[in-house]
């Protein structure tokens, strides 16, 4: 187990290497000239010539490539084209937003999705099973951006419950805090105003990417816990005369989480991705939106800072996905 | 040794039929997608309208017996419109399967086959590609490539062949001892001979399995790609461009951007469907790959 | 069972508790999410009468007054002041920070006399040594209008603390109207600039976030992404009227249908890019009332005049009477689209009158000129690019498609962001054949547009002249134009400069914008700068 984890954080710099790498080659055959974007509209040649030299996009690519990775391991992501400042402050600002807005979309994921596949699985064929059957496979096949746009028209024109989009009522000073997320941030502060208005533009986008990502748990959850139905220790328990809930809850659950917890893992990549267009819909100022602008604008620094921290943070999702996967499961050997 | 295996799949794949045939779920899934590929073969014959025919005096229109789904921002019949989209989308969705399929089963076969460096190599990559969030990749992709309908799809493709790959590789390092592999190496078949007559043709169910239920998925993200402006361009009647220019239609004039949407739900659905029961019937243990 | 195992099942226990536990504080904060809920909705009520919301989808990047050349100046025009400025929606001028001004005959000396008792909002008082160092920063930092003092000012001087001369290397008619341009000459304290600088920055680090003019407002808080709001400058020299706004919120929202909603639920006030559509939809709402006024921004189709195939003049004309123009002032604006006959707006005193502009939507005449182009039989395809999102731009190309197909000519539609668009558009190798465009004089005076527009040294993104079109005569009248004094001399020389352009058919002239913008149906005041889109007097708004 222990030499599974070192193996694999032995081999994390490596693809890091290689993310580094395909990134650098991607936003390098852009079709565009990064100077010139820099430089921005009304420059004159001499300008632009200018830029080239003072960002080093006169070097040869390899030695582009090093002078990237050398900034990187001193923290520095380069400048934005864009916004005109460092990557890691944009970053640093907008991925606090992403990070509230996934955690809570994927807690509620769980806690809803997984009692769901339970109870889907327990009362399989039944009319309950097919209506989760039915909308989870429904939820597979909408396409996300217009299931925002449906939320929007529901719960903030229909209803006028919440609204639309942003993070924060205008008339609301965002809490300042250590984290950057607002939840917690305003809990620190004891500033409750900041946290109901905060929760409140939360909804909407959290919703949306609940309901986009609870089909895949609960379909996940529901397999899982009939195949352990199935198996022979709980036909024992059956016959040992334990009331239901007690074989379900104790015997049934405890090993379908298993699955459950690698979709997780699976799913912070559909997530991630999701995210982009959820963001897009409701203002939300993310990472997603960010990089959203900063690959139509093909400002090339910030794509690859972006893609850098997402990536980073999938592959660490995943490798504690595997991990928690090993723990839950000790015939699972490494 | 090959034909006993040959004929105990024939038996399964029978069984698995039949078993196919007695799910519901299968036969909606089968009949949507017969539908969405009828119109997709058909559709423009039977377009009402000129898909493209602008008629500025007409925008807007509701759903009535003149344009029975009313008419977009610049008059045009969106049933019409609907029908030429639904060829472009299930092209979309067997052409981005092609690609990938085609990129990641050979890789795939080469690394199970030739293990060693050239494993090492296929497999860091498919590493470094399966590091990226699928979306991400495929919006990096595409901007580079530069706004389009195919290098939409190529940039879908590019960013899901390494699952592929990892699918092909594992069956065949476990087919690849086995001994009619063995037995027609001996009698010395090349790799060549053994990767496509022998190997190919037993991991070709799983693939395929794996392939029914990802066409919804690559129409999914291609629409994606075209809601985000990277995908299909004007005028092309693509459905998740369509969304997107009409998406900001959607309280005052609902059909516009509804019913794009609820096209490419079917469509994905009937996908979903019948990729699911095809799963279920052939090897019900893969449910946990999804 | 060995220890590894042993960890595995406690942690499997530990993890099932956890999410036990998740369970019950999800289902509490339930309850809890109501309640809060509640309470906000009573907190995040439509901002009062002394707050102003405008939604806008800026892209702030520094609010640096001397680099600042776009859509940042609908803030920054709040909060800095130049010289003059315009009257309401009109090209005319009138005082700012100076109360009188004076130049020679030929135009080459200007002196102004500065306004007693303004303060910057660093407190320190408005002085010629304050104006002197604006402008030789700006020309000095030479990004942003730099371009349109760089090459005219000779030297600024002080004679006394109330008094500024410039003296120009040439004479320039158009003097004023640059100073009176949106982003023109804006005046920032000297005190903030030498106090501030870093090396030899020029206080650019620092003024890209901190604000030190002498508008009606200074910056309060600067969320990016997100808002900027502005507070009031309680010593602005202007004074305060009680009713005046006591702060300014910019939402930065991107989506439009998104804008519209939240102006529909009084979240704001102003909404500033929802489509023409969608205009005509809201005006039936209550509460809502529609603002519109005359601008001088122009919407056209550019054409590549330098590379084949457009090359050919005929094949440009034969475009010109290809569109359908009443079809696109319908489909794209609803109806709500002033005639263009010329470069020049209608609201320009040189513009041409409808007589001067033969095109109109005749496929025959249309068919006829192409016959006489080098492809006489069409069969050729022409690149077009989009600025991303923007809907009056993709249905005009759309409506050219559609019009061109009929003279077998292909067009291809590909959409780009506009910084990215912008950079390919930007040299004649890269640009499109075909490209949709809005452009607004920098000045509000006749050289302006049509220099920038159709200018030999305008060509792409150096002045917005994507058609990459040059002629002779034209450049000669221009110039002999900038250097002349006599008004009604010059406005002939525009004439007919336009005449030739016109006949030269480097663009398809579509029409004359309207700014028209929803807002609340309480909010008054308003008057829209004409030559950049909603950029609004914040200083004489109110709310009833």
């Amino acid at each position: 187990m222990a030499r599974y984890i070192l193996r694999r954080l032995a081999l994390l710099p490596l693809l890091l290497l290689g993310v580094s790498l395909l990134l650098f080659i991607i936003t390098h055959l852009i079709p565009a000239d990064p100077a010139k974007l820099i430089a921005g509209p009304h420059a004159g040649p001499e300008q632009v010539a200018e830029v080239r030299r003072v960002f080093g996009l006169d070097r040869p690519l390899p030695v582009q490539y090093a002078r990237f990775l050398f900034s990187l391991l001193h923290g520095d992501l380069g400048m934005s084209i864009r916004t005109d400042r460092a990557v890691q402050a944009d970053l640093g600002e907008y991925f606090p937003a992403t990070v509230e807005l996934t955690v809570i979309a994927m807690m509620a994921t769980i806690v809803i999705g997984v009692p769901l596949g339970i109870a889907a699985a327990v009362w399989r064929g039944g009319l309950f099973d097919l209506v989760a059957q039915v909308v989870s496979l429904s939820g597979l096949s909408f396409p996300i951006f217009f299931f925002g746009l449906v939320m929007q028209l529901v719960f903030s024109r229909w209803l006028d419950w919440l609204p639309l989009g942003g993070r924060i009522a205008s008339d609301v000073a965002p809490p300042a805090g250590p984290t950057g997320l607002y939840l917690i941030d305003a809990l620190l502060a004891g500033n409750l105003a900041a946290f109901a208005s905060a929760l409140q533009y939360l909804v909407l986008p959290a919703l949306t990417l609940t309901l986009a990502s609870l089909a895949l748990v609960v379909r996940m959850t529901r397999s899982s816990m009939l195949e352990v139905l199935s198996q022979d220790y709980i036909r024992t328990a059956w016959a040992k005369g334990l009331v239901a809930p007690r074989v379900y809850l104790r015997h049934g659950l405890r090993n379908a989480l298993i699955p459950v917890v690698t979709v997780l893992g699976l799913y912070s990549g559909g997530l991630l991705g999701g995210v982009f267009l959820v963001e897009l819909i409701f203002a939300w100022p993310g990472v997603g939106l960010y990089s959203v602008d900063a690959i139509l604008a093909l400002d090339y620094p910030a794509i690859m800072g972006t893609a850098l921290l997402l990536t980073v943070v999938f592959i660490s999702v995943n490798l504690f996905v595997d991990v928690a996967y090993a723990l839950l499961d000790p015939r699972i050997r490494y | 040794m090959r034909s006993s295996i040959r004929g105990s799949g024939i038996s399964f794949t029978g069984h698995a039929l039949r078993f196919l045939a007695r799910t519901p779920a299968a036969w909606v899934g089968a009949a949507i997608l017969a539908l969405l590929i009828f119109l997709a073969a058909v559709g423009p014959a039977l377009t009402p309208l000129d898909p493209l025919r602008i008629a500025p005096t007409q925008k807007l229109y509701p759903p009535s017996r003149d344009h029975l789904l009313g008419t977009d921002d610049l008059g045009r019949d969106l049933l019409s419109r609907l029908l030429a989209g639904a060829r472009i989308s299930v092209t979309i969705g067997f052409l981005v399967l092609a690609i990938a399929m085609g990129l990641g089963v050979s890789l795939g076969l080469i690394a199970g086959f030739w293990s060693g460096w050239v494993d090492e190599v296929v497999m860091r990559t498919t590493d470094v590609f399966l590091a990226f969030p699928r979306l991400v990749l495929a919006l990096l992709i595409a901007a580079t490539l530069g706004p389009g309908l195919y290098n939409a799809m190529i940039a879908v493709a590019l960013s899901w062949w390494p699952w592929y790959t990892r699918l092909v590789r594992g069956q065949i390092l476990s087919l690849r001892h086995q001994e009619f592999v063995l037995a027609a190496a001996s009698v010395g078949a090349g790799p060549g001979r053994l990767l496509l007559r022998h190997l190919l043709p037993n991991v070709a169910a799983t693939i395929v399995i794996q392939a029914s239920l990802d066409v919804g998925y690559a129409i999914l993200a291609a629409a994606s790609l075209s809601f985000v402006g990277l995908g299909a361009q004007p005028p092309t009647p693509e459905w998740g461009s369509m969304i997107a220019q009409a998406r900001s239609y959607l309280i005052d004039y609902w059909w516009y951007p509804t019913f794009p949407g609820v096209a490419i739900f079917l469509a994905v659905l009937g996908f979903n469907l019948l990729g699911d029961a095809i799963r279920d019937a052939f090897d019900p243990r893969l449910r946990f790959l999804h | 069972m060995n220890d590894a195992e042993r960890a595995g099942s406690i942690s499997r226990r530990a993890f099932l508790r956890a999410v036990t536990l998740g369970g019950a504080a999800m289902g509490l904060s339930g309850a809890a999410i109501e309640h809060l809920a509640r309470t906000a909705r009573v907190l995040a009520a439509p901002a009062g009468k002394d707050t102003l919301v405008i939604a806008t989808d800026l892209e702030v990047q520094t609010f640096d007054p001397h680099i600042v050349y776009d859509n940042t100046v609908r803030i920054t025009r709040g909060t800095y002041e130049g010289l003059v400025t315009l009257k309401g929606s009109t090209p005319e001028i009138i005082p700012r920070l100076a109360t009188e001004w004076s130049s020679t005959p030929d135009a080459k000396q200007w002196t102004f006399k500065l306004r007693p008792h303004v303060l910057f909002h660093d407190r320190t008082p408005l002085s010629a040594e304050a104006v002197k160092v604006s402008f030789d920063r700006l020309i000095k930092i030479n990004r942003g209008f730099a371009w349109a003092f760089k090459t005219v000012v000779a030297s600024v001087e002080t004679p006394d603390a109330a008094t500024v001369r410039f003296n120009l290397k040439g004479s320039d008619p158009a003097f004023l109207a640059k100073l009176a341009a949106v982003s023109g000459g804006l005046i920032v304290s000297a005190k903030a600039v030498s106090e501030h600088a870093k090396g030899n920055d020029l206080a650019q680090a620092w003024l890209k976030e901190n604000i030190v003019g002498t508008g009606p407002y200074v910056i309060e808080r600067w969320d990016r992404g997100q808002q900027v709001i502005l507070r009031q400058f309680p010593e602005y020299w202007g004074g305060w009227k009680p009713n005046q706004f006591k702060h300014i919120v910019f939402k930065i929202v991107k989506e439009t249908s998104t804008q519209r909603l939240m102006l529909e639920r009084g979240d704001v006030d102003v909404a500033t890019i929802v489509a023409p559509d969608m205009i005509d939809a809201l005006e039936k709402r209550p509460g809502i009332k529609i603002e519109e006024s005359p601008t001088m921004r122009i919407f056209y189709i550019a054409m590549h005049s330098q590379r084949d195939p457009l090359k050919d003049v005929k094949l440009r004309q034969a475009l010109s009477y290809a569109f359908d123009y009443e079809g696109a002032r319908q489909a794209i604006f609803n109806g709500r689209l002033a005639p263009l006959n010329g470069p020049l707006p209608d609201n320009d005193p040189a513009h041409l009158s409808a007589s001067d502009k033969p095109y109109h939507f005749d496929l025959k005449r249309a068919k006829e000129l192409l016959g006489q182009s080098i492809y006489p039989n069409g069969g050729f395809s022409l690149s077009l690019y989009l600025f991303e999102g923007d809907p009056t731009f993709r249905k005009a190309a759309e409506i050219l498609q559609a019009n061109l197909k009929e003279l077998r000519i292909d067009v291809k539609i590909q959409e780009f962001a506009s910084s990215v668009l912008l950079e390919k558009a930007g040299k004649p190798e890269t640009a499109p054949d075909l490209l949709p465009v809005r452009n607004y004089p920098d000045y509000a005076d006749s050289s302006s547009m049509i220099s920038s527009t159709f200018g030999k040294d305008s060509w792409g993104t150096i002045g917005w002249n994507f058609s990459f079109y040059a002629n002779d005569r034209v450049e000669k009248l221009l110039a002999t134009a900038n250097t002349t004094t006599d008004q009604s001399k010059r406005l002939q020389m525009f004439r007919e400069a336009q005449r030739i352009i016109v006949a030269e058919a480097p663009a398809i002239l579509i029409g004359t914008l309207l700014n028209r913008i929803p807002v609340r149906a309480n909010v008054q005041g308003y008057a829209f700068n004409p030559l950049l889109g909603n950029t609004l007097n914040l200083y004489e708004m109110s709310k009833s």
